[in-house]
């Protein structure tokens, strides 16, 4: 493994350069709302990208993908959630909240490491990419069924019962769970793909220019502005406290595993398809997730998410986790 | 000469993401209208820059009648209550048009 090589890699670089530029107070600053156009047009130009190459893919290993994105999107929050409240670090609503946002995917960190693949040369499925658009949503409902819970039994240990509010029908089950299904990234991301499988060769063909050759820049783009938002979070370290930042490292460590044993293990994938589903199992969420827990959870602290999905996890998986992961599937590759 | 009528100003700081849940709860309580300022600022929830999504900092603004006010306060207190972070200050104005503030939304 050289990590040296992953981090010559110029997306991973810009993102650096976002983490320094905020750290030695730079006065650079992205227009507001690039962030937002610049991931809309990389979840298309992936989506596009992935649809083409699945028109032609086989349909028994896509339900088995989309399955097992199902079953990490599911369990990976719940074991979260109980090492959160086991070690009594944080509140259960927290707790519920932070775990939401594990249990969900970051499509930033997932196309950082195709960046990571596509330079050293390493083969992978497109599957990885149903799964990344199945495992948007399934943490939220998870999460929003593991904070009801605390609730009630935080309402029952203080003697009273969970009042329904009568002004709650903007922020009511069925609205969350649409919000959840029709998160505006996981449109893009499955329409794109529908579009992209659909479409004729021809008519792929003619968007090269868009989907493959300027990819890559926009990613370095995207990953300068992301370095400079992690960065932010930095110096929120103190409110979380060094056993919740632990946190941060070790779930995606956990899920990295778990993700790359279930992409070679179990559906069979190569060592770079492997990478990929442990960067889903091992990333959190910091655009479809934190939005729907402050509408849901009012009562989790934000800074504690998104200092640990967006200010840790991220530059950890960026920088340490996707060699890591790599590293680990070629090890069960071997064995 | 032009008369004034004295009403009520209520400005609201609060994320972007309850937009949707006040404006729906503007309109059952008959308010005429609102207005909706993208804002940036510092306070007890931290920094808000506004550069991503889920840190969107809003302020809207609701003029009604002296009579529609308790109302509205009380539902804002339900969601503070709830944990929202809202910043809540009312003002006195004078409006030109009274009628166009008795108007519920449709």
């Amino acid at each position: 493994m050289s990590t040296l090589s992953n981090l010559l890699i110029p997306a991973v670089l810009f993102f650096a350069l976002g983490v320094i530029a905020r750290l030695i107070k730079s006065d650079l600053k992205f227009p507001p709302d690039l962030a937002k156009v610049l991931s809309i047009y990389l979840l298309m130009a992936i989506g596009l990208h992935g649809g083409y190459e699945l028109s032609k893919a086989d349909l028994g290993t896509a339900v088995n993908s989309i399955t097992w994105a199902l079953i990490l999107g599911f369990s990976l929050p719940i074991i979260g959630y109980f090492a959160l409240v086991v070690t009594r670090k944080v509140s259960p609503l927290d707790a519920a909240a932070i775990s939401a946002h594990y249990g969900s995917v970051s499509a930033g960190t997932f196309l950082t490491a195709i960046a990571f693949l596509d330079n050293s040369g390493i083969e992978y499925e497109s599957y990885p990419l149903i799964m990344l658009a199945v495992m948007e949503s399934p943490a939220i409902v998870v999460g929003l069924l593991l904070a009801a819970m605390a609730r009630k039994q935080l309402a029952k240990s203080e003697g009273r019962t969970v009042v329904r509010d009568e002004d709650d029908n903007g922020g009511g089950w069925g609205h969350l769970l649409h919000e959840a299904f029709t998160n505006g990234s996981v449109v893009v991301l499955i329409g794109s793909m529908i579009i992209g499988a659909i479409s004729k060769p021809s008519g792929i063909e003619s968007l090269k220019p868009f989907i493959d050759e300027i990819f890559m820049g926009v990613l370095c783009l995207f990953l300068f502005e992301m370095g400079m938002e992690a960065a932010r979070r930095i110096k929120e370290f103190k409110k979380v406290g060094v056993p919740l930042a632990l946190f941060g490292v070790l779930m995606p460590l956990v899920g990295g595993a778990v993700g790359t044993f279930v992409g070679y293990s179990i559906l069979g994938f190569s060592v770079g398809g492997a990478t990929l589903v442990a960067v889903l199992g091992a990333s959190a969420s910091y655009i479809a997730v934190p939005p729907a827990m402050r509408l849901a959870v009012p009562e989790a602290n934000p800074s504690f998410y998104l200092t640990l999905s967006l200010g840790i996890t991220f530059p950890f998986n960026v920088l340490v986790g996707i060699p890591l992961y790599y590293w680990f599937a070629q090890y069960l590759a071997a064995v | 000469m032009t008369n004034l009528y004295p009403h009520k100003l209520v400005n609201i700081i609060t994320m972007d993401i309850l937009q949707d849940k006040l404006a729906e709860m503007f309109r059952r309580h008959g308010v005429s209208g609102y207005t909706i300022l993208r804002v940036r600022g510092e306070g007890a929830s931290g920094e808000s820059a506004g550069t991503m999504d889920f840190e969107a900092s809003i302020m809207i603004k609701v003029i009604v009648p002296e009579e529609k006010l308790q109302r509205l306060l009380d539902g804002l207190q339900r969601q503070v209550d709830r944990g929202y972070h809202l910043t809540i200050f009312v003002s006195d104005v004078e409006v030109i048009a009274p009628h166009k503030f008795s108007k519920p939304l449709g």
